[in-house]
């Protein structure tokens, strides 16, 4: 293998599909060393590669897939691949991740990370084998959904390779269109599919054979092996898996935080038809994980309706709470089968459950009419929230205003409909409603893609040091916004550190005998503060007068008591907001108006954006 | 009577300690969410669910004399 860095596979890959072209680079040292991998390789070559002010839909626009350090290796789930471009969704920086076995099959076919330009002038498929690269024709495929797709290419091209599709939305630029793999995982959020629609990039099919190089791998392996024992020598460590993440329905609606018609209230009386319980009791078929996962939180399940029956993988939690509350879906069957026509649409479930609620609070207001949607609209109907989802992916009737999300709907709409348009930046919230949770609003407001809980999940802080008070709340905004997206860097998934109480130090003692860099844990969370900083630079350099305006959440949060529930009366009031930006930027080294200060770049060694940025800064 | 109460996950980080394994005697049979209560001073919402001879119940599960129960953590999901 041509590298001398281990822990890595020493190549990026460029691929042009304008031209279809491509080579290899050898992996930069000080990427490497400054960035690690995942999001950090994502977010530096980002800001390289994409030329300022570039159309998100653009051929100009990269996508870029990246794996980290520890992919790929005998450790607890080191499966994820990182994705990134400019977002369509938001217009600034986007990414997601995917589990499965996509990233352990790019590293083990020598490359670190993909870098994808260009358009190409048919339907394609890119077809990566250890060192070959190859172009399809994807026109047979154009059209079909993302999960039968991904079942015809492993027919057509061998069970070995490990692929990701879109599916009509994608193809069709909807902007929450996501990338799916492994039959139901997906590269859900920023609108990452609709890139690959735009570069008529219908999947990516990889293969690798390649050994990846380790700085100590006797002792790396010893060190994996006692992680894995860790794991399961944790008290219930096989109690998590029953249920995965649908375990925390019940949960969500007890603390008053589960988003019910369209985030109106947050808590849904039916909860307990649509929870973990139900998934096990009434349409579980198997668990399914992603490579080297000891706790797969993945259900494989078999829902009927009077629609139809189907196979998907799901429903996890957000989708649960995102099709099933906020749409008032009442029976883990019809939310199952959501899931499954959104997956093979190629939809975020997110997104996608976010803006049929957006439409159906605007039709119950009467802000849409039949004759403009072409239907009767009505909370809990699964019917309405499948026509609205193939009419969204096929960018057919309103489905075309629909496909821009719930922020450019409610600018089209009008009549107040921005107040109960849920999202931030320009992308739809997930499945906590934090009115009643300061810290989880602050994680909201200042994610760098939107609003998206992964980046901090502080909402059991909030109800652990008090649900109305501000104390503290910003400090561990920050603090959880460099661990968990390091997760993200290093290439791994996150879950055993949250779910089953790995501690943080485990990745601390494997990083060096893999890399054979001696970085300690502060010396990671560096790393990934000067990520955060550069995503939040990437935003601010292709958006005009980006910062502090962009961090409020709709004003639904801020101006309407929760109606009823354990959260009732619950509001955080927008001068309580502004504290909390206040105190989170100054905790930042960040200017009043939300952009990182000069010194602040300067010190994380960003001296690039300070160039580039100039002006902007203070 | 004496209860073992095992705490799963990220919750652990808000209880006294930050350990894994808690003994609690108790003077009489006393419902997870109490003991939590009166015996951890933590707020029982930090506790999604109880498992115990190998099912899951809410925190109103009143353990045997001698039992380990497990606490699982909110997974902070999807
Ligand atoms: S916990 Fe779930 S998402 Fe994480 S590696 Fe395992 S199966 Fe994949």
């Amino acid at each position: 293998m041509t590298t001398s860095m281990p822990g890595y596979a020493g190549r990026l890959l460029y691929v042009d599909l304008t031209s279809r072209q491509w080579e290899t680079r050898p992996l930069p040292g000080d990427l490497a060393r400054e960035y690690l991998g995942g999001r950090g390789f994502v977010a530096r070559l980002l800001w390289d590669e994409v030329p300022t002010g570039a159309d998100p839909l653009g051929p100009e626009n990269r996508v870029v897939l990246a794996t980290g350090p520890l992919t790929g290796l005998f450790l607890p789930c080191g499966g994820k691949l990182h994705l990134g471009a400019k977002s369509p969704a938001t217009g600034g920086y986007g990414d997601a991740n995917i589990g499965g076995h996509l990233a352990p099959e790019l590293k083990g076919a020598g490359y670190d990370g993909v870098v994808i330009q260009g358009r190409s002038p048919q339907p394609c498929l890119l077809v990566i084998e250890d060192d070959a690269v190859r172009f399809m024709d994807a026109t047979p495929w154009w059209g079909q959904g993302a999960i039968e797709s991904e079942a015809r290419l492993k027919a057509e091209l061998g069970e070995a390779f490990q692929i990701m599709t879109i599916g009509p939305a994608g193809e069709n630029l909807v902007k929450y269109a996501c990338i799916s793999h492994d039959f139901g995982r997906q590269a859900g959020r920023t609108g990452v599919g609709a890139v690959f629609g735009s570069k008529r990039l219908k999947a990516v099919a990889i293969r690798g054979s390649k050994d990846i190089p380790v700085f100590d791998a006797r002792a790396a392996q010893a060190e994996g092996r006692r992680m894995y024992e860790v794991c399961f020598g944790k008290p219930g460590f096989e109690e998590w898996t029953p249920y995965g993440t649908a375990g925390v329905t019940d949960w969500v609606n007890e603390v008053g935080a589960f988003p019910t018609r369209n985030f109106q209230t947050t808590y849904f009386p039916q909860h307990t038809e649509i929870n973990g319980r139900k998934l096990k009791e009434r349409i579980l078929v198997t668990d399914k994980g992603c490579f080297g996962c000891p706790i797969p939180c993945g259900k494989y399940s078999k829902v009927k309706v009077p629609r139809g029956m189907a196979y998907v993988e799901g429903p996890e939690y957000e989708t649960i709470a995102l099709m099933g509350g906020n749409c008032a879906v009442a029976t883990i069957e019809e939310v199952g089968y959501a899931n499954y026509i959104a997956d093979e649409l190629g939809l975020d479930t997110i997104s996608g459950g976010n803006v049929v609620a957006f439409a159906i609070e605007c039709y119950e207001k009467g802000l849409l009419t039949e004759a403009q949607v072409g239907r009767k609209l009505a909370w809990g109907c699964l019917d309405s929230l499948v026509f609205l989802l193939e009419k969204i992916a096929r960018r057919e009737g309103i489905g075309d205003l629909l496909a821009e999300g719930v922020k450019v709907a409610a600018a089209v709409i009008k009549g107040g409909s921005d107040k109960f348009a849920i999202h931030v930046k320009g992308l739809e919230w997930s499945g906590y409603d934090a009115r009643y949770a300061p810290a989880m609003m602050l994680s909201y407001m200042t994610a760098d893609v939107g609003a998206h809980h992964n980046r901090s999940w502080a909402i059991t802080y909030d109800v652990a040091m008090g649900r109305k008070s501000l104390e503290g709340k910003a400090e561990k905004v920050v603090e959880l916004q460099h661990i968990r997206p390091l997760f993200d860097v290093l290439g791994l998934c996150r879950f055993p550190w949250v779910e089953i109480g790995f501690e943080l130090e485990n990745y601390a003692a494997i990083f060096p005998l893999v890399t054979g860099w001696n970085y300690s844990w502060q010396d990671l969370l560096r790393v990934s503060e000067r990520i955060w900083n550069l995503t939040r630079a990437f935003s601010a350099r292709e958006i005009d007068h980006y910062g502090r305006a962009f961090d409020y959440p709709p004003p639904r949060f801020y101006e309407e008591p929760v109606p009823d529930g354990p959260a009732q009366g619950q509001l955080i009031p927008k001068p309580q907001l502004d504290e909390l930006l206040d105190r989170y930027y100054r905790i930042r080294g960040w200017d009043e108006g939300g952009l990182p200060t000069r010194e602040k770049l300067q010190e994380l060694g960003l001296q690039f954006v300070v160039d580039t940025l100039g002006p902007k800064l203070s | 009577m004496q209860v073992t109460l095992l705490v799963y996950g990220h919750a652990r980080e808000y209880f006294p300690g930050r350990a894994e394994r808690y003994q609690v005697q108790l003077a009489g049979p006393l419902s997870v969410e109490a003991i939590l209560r009166e015996h951890l001073a933590v707020n029982p919402s930090l506790v999604m669910a109880v498992m115990a001879g190998g099912q899951r119940h809410s925190r109103e599960y009143v353990p045997q004399d001698g039992e380990e129960v497990v606490l699982l953590s909110p997974a902070s999901g999807g």
